[in-house]
């Protein structure tokens, strides 16, 4: 590495640290520190979306994982359980849907597995979340009591910085996970499965343990926005809000955690500040956005903010750009060989 | 007696509406192996430009839905010239769907006029037409739900026919089936994609047009609507229009079953989706399809 470089990476990771742990204080005049709350759930969701671009796969249900984590913390809290009890159980408790779901994942694939995930996650919300919360968002009627935020987190400047903090810890996890052998191994496994069954693995262990990994993600999310919110109306389920989040993964590139979590945050928080900054006057305008931006990403940039990123900070450092990440989809084409489709993934593939 | 023939004749009403959304879908699937993904986006932007013209700008009512098919048809042929076209996969090009939905969501949105937050009534001029009584059911059937039906069976027909007889439709499917042996006979396939797209997103403008006077011009309740009838693509695999017309009016049916008979049973109507889902996988499975893939490539 060039003393360049070593400077810039200095200096890069001092303005980032010192920008995020400003954040809520220092974006202050757009609005309250709730919309970056807000950005840094909805990165958790799309960190989850964007991790099963490792195995190749789009799932619409985080929306529902993120419901039955508000569930729990509900349950939890109401028999009185402290957060810190409280925020395993609901990484455990995602566990059993996300076992359900892998069970479709392990017979289903593209848009069959995408269209299975669209199903659960309707007939979750219209079935288990309308009448558990209802329109209003109460748990059990005039009974209903809203979920509370942890002692000590009560304002939304400190509850940013718990967010902040599971946000950066879950990035890392997938960071190192996506590192590691089994990393290794999911890559194999976009390219050939055959092959990968040859040497010994199981494909079907690394789907679920991926599809587990992203359940979880999206239900500690579903946990904290029920605490953000208190009270949580069933419509904040909707499935077609995945087809929104899935957007977000694609701007961000999919399969790429760092462009996960900026693009969710930012994409997330940035419509709430101009809510808050226009009086309610720009609602609609993030859709078209974010649409417009998927489409031009697709078009011009496929490995998405996350791969722009990249090849401007090696442009910074004075090192020549790695070649344009791919996708997956690119690699593919379905009508010339389904059992390529198959096997291939969707995720980035990031340059070298 | 009463009670089940009303079951059918307002089951076969829904049936008609997730009929004619999931057959625009299976058309571009099954020619281009994209999912559209936007199918539903298209055709609210067609149904606002309608009622903005007929309703505002006081356009004839037939002018203004011709005028928002149109819409429909040029918004397919820009998207197929403009992005499709560009992109090197199917796959690809149902990311690109995803972005066109959240394009044209937002679009509706964004136009202050359309007053979106709500549904938009939009009738039609068979409104003012007596209904027609089912002998025996109870029930009286407007004339727009007549014809969404008389639409359902037309087009059903009319697409079956266009595949299956003509050369265009064989052209569709030689390019679905081997895009390269379908070059090498001389098909183009540059003139057959903007055909199809065209096509889709004119069939997506029509079914809104359709439902608009039944349902009322709503964003949400139409995307709801485009979801469900994506769960009823499932049952023909994607590719066959006579499984999915069958998927869509026995998911009606069982949904307007269950809120008539099993109306103790909480929930029971709005988890037919995924049950049919997994009654599919069953019965795909019982038949020793190990894995279902994804595959434009299927016999007419």
């Amino acid at each position: 590495m060039t003393t360049r470089a070593k400077v810039l990476r200095s200096v890069g990771f001092t303005l980032l640290t010192a920008f995020v742990l400003t954040m809520p204080y220092a974006m202050g005049w757009a609005g309250s520190a709730f919309a970056i709350d807000y950005g840094v759930i909805i990165g958790m969701l799309v960190l989850s979306v964007s991790v099963l671009g490792w195995i190749g796969e789009i799932s619409l249900a985080p929306v529902a994982q993120m419901g039955f984590g508000l569930v729990v913390v509900n349950l939890c809290q109401e028999a009185g359980l402290p957060f810190l009890v409280i925020l395993p159980l609901v990484v455990i408790s995602s566990i059993p849907i996300s076992l359900l779901l892998g069970v479709f994942a392990l017979r289903l694939r593209g848009v069959y597995f995408a269209i299975a995930t669209l199903a659960f996650a309707y007939t979750a919300q219209k079935t288990f979340f309308q009448e558990y919360l209802g329109v209003q968002g109460g748990f059990g009627g005039t009974d209903s009591k809203s979920i509370t935020r942890p002692v000590g987190f009560s304002s939304s400047e400190e509850f940013y910085y718990l967010l902040m903090g599971s946000l950066l810890l879950m990035a890392l996890t997938c960071s190192l996970v996506n590192r590691s052998w089994i990393g290794t191994s999911l890559t194999a496994l976009r390219h050939s499965e055959a092959a990968l069954s040859v040497l010994g693995h199981s494909p079907g262990a690394y789907k679920l343990f991926t599809i587990c990994l992203s359940g979880a993600i999206a239900t500690v999310g579903g946990a904290y926005f029920g605490m953000l919110q208190g009270l949580v109306p069933s419509n904040y389920f909707q499935p077609a809000l995945a087809i929104l989040y899935f957007g977000f993964a694609v701007a961000g590139g999919l399969g790429s955690v760092s462009g996960a979590v900026v693009a969710g945050t930012a994409f997330g928080a940035i419509p709430k500040y101009f809510d808050s900054l226009s009086e309610g006057k720009l609602v609609g305008y993030d859709l078209f956005f974010i649409g417009f931006l998927s489409l031009g990403l697709v078009l011009w940039a496929p490995g998405g903010l996350a791969d722009i990123g990249r090849r401007l900070w090696r442009r910074l450092e004075g090192e020549a750009p790695p070649p344009r990440a791919v996708t997956g989809f690119e690699e593919i084409d379905i009508r010339e060989s389904p059992t390529a489709a198959a096997e291939q993934g969707l995720a980035t593939v990031e340059a070298p | 007696m009463t009670k089940f023939v009303q079951t059918l004749v307002i089951g076969v009403q829904y049936g008609c509406i997730y009929a004619m959304i999931a057959m625009g879908m299976v058309l571009v699937y099954r020619t281009t192996g994209v999912l559209n993904i936007a199918h539903g986006g298209v055709g609210v932007l067609a149904g606002f430009v309608a009622w903005d013209l007929n309703t505002i700008r006081n356009w004839p009512y037939f002018a203004a839905i011709v005028a928002g098919i149109a819409v429909a048809i040029v918004s397919g042929l820009l998207f197929e010239r403009l992005i499709v076209r560009r992109l090197a996969s199917p796959a690809l090009a149902t990311v690109a769907t995803l972005g066109l939905f959240l394009l044209l969501q937002g679009l509706v949105f964004v136009v202050p006029w359309w007053g979106n937050t709500w549904g938009q009534a939009f009738d039609s001029p068979f409104r003012t037409w007596t209904p027609v009584r089912i002998p025996g059911a109870n029930y009286a059937l407007s004339w727009d739900q007549l014809i969404l039906f008389g639409n359902v069976l037309l087009f059903f027909a009319g697409l079956y026919f266009i595949l299956r007889r003509t050369r265009v439709g064989l052209a569709m499917r030689a390019v679905s089936d081997d895009a390269t042996a379908a070059r090498l006979m001389g098909i183009r396939e540059r003139l057959v994609a903007p055909v199809v797209w065209g096509m889709g997103f004119g069939l997506s403008g029509l079914t809104t047009m359709l439902l608009a006077p039944i349902l009322s011009l709503d964003n949400t309740s139409l995307t709801a609507f485009t979801l469900k009838a994506l769960t009823v693509t499932f049952v023909g695999g994607l590719t066959s229009l006579p499984l999915t017309v069958l998927g869509a009016f026995a998911l009606a049916g069982l949904e307007v079953w269950s809120q008539l008979y099993m109306r103790e049973v909480k929930g029971l109507s709005d988890a037919w989706p995924f049950i049919m889902l997994i009654v599919v996988l069953m019965v795909r499975f019982a038949r020793g399809t190990k894995e279902l893939e994804d595959t434009a490539v299927a016999p007419a």
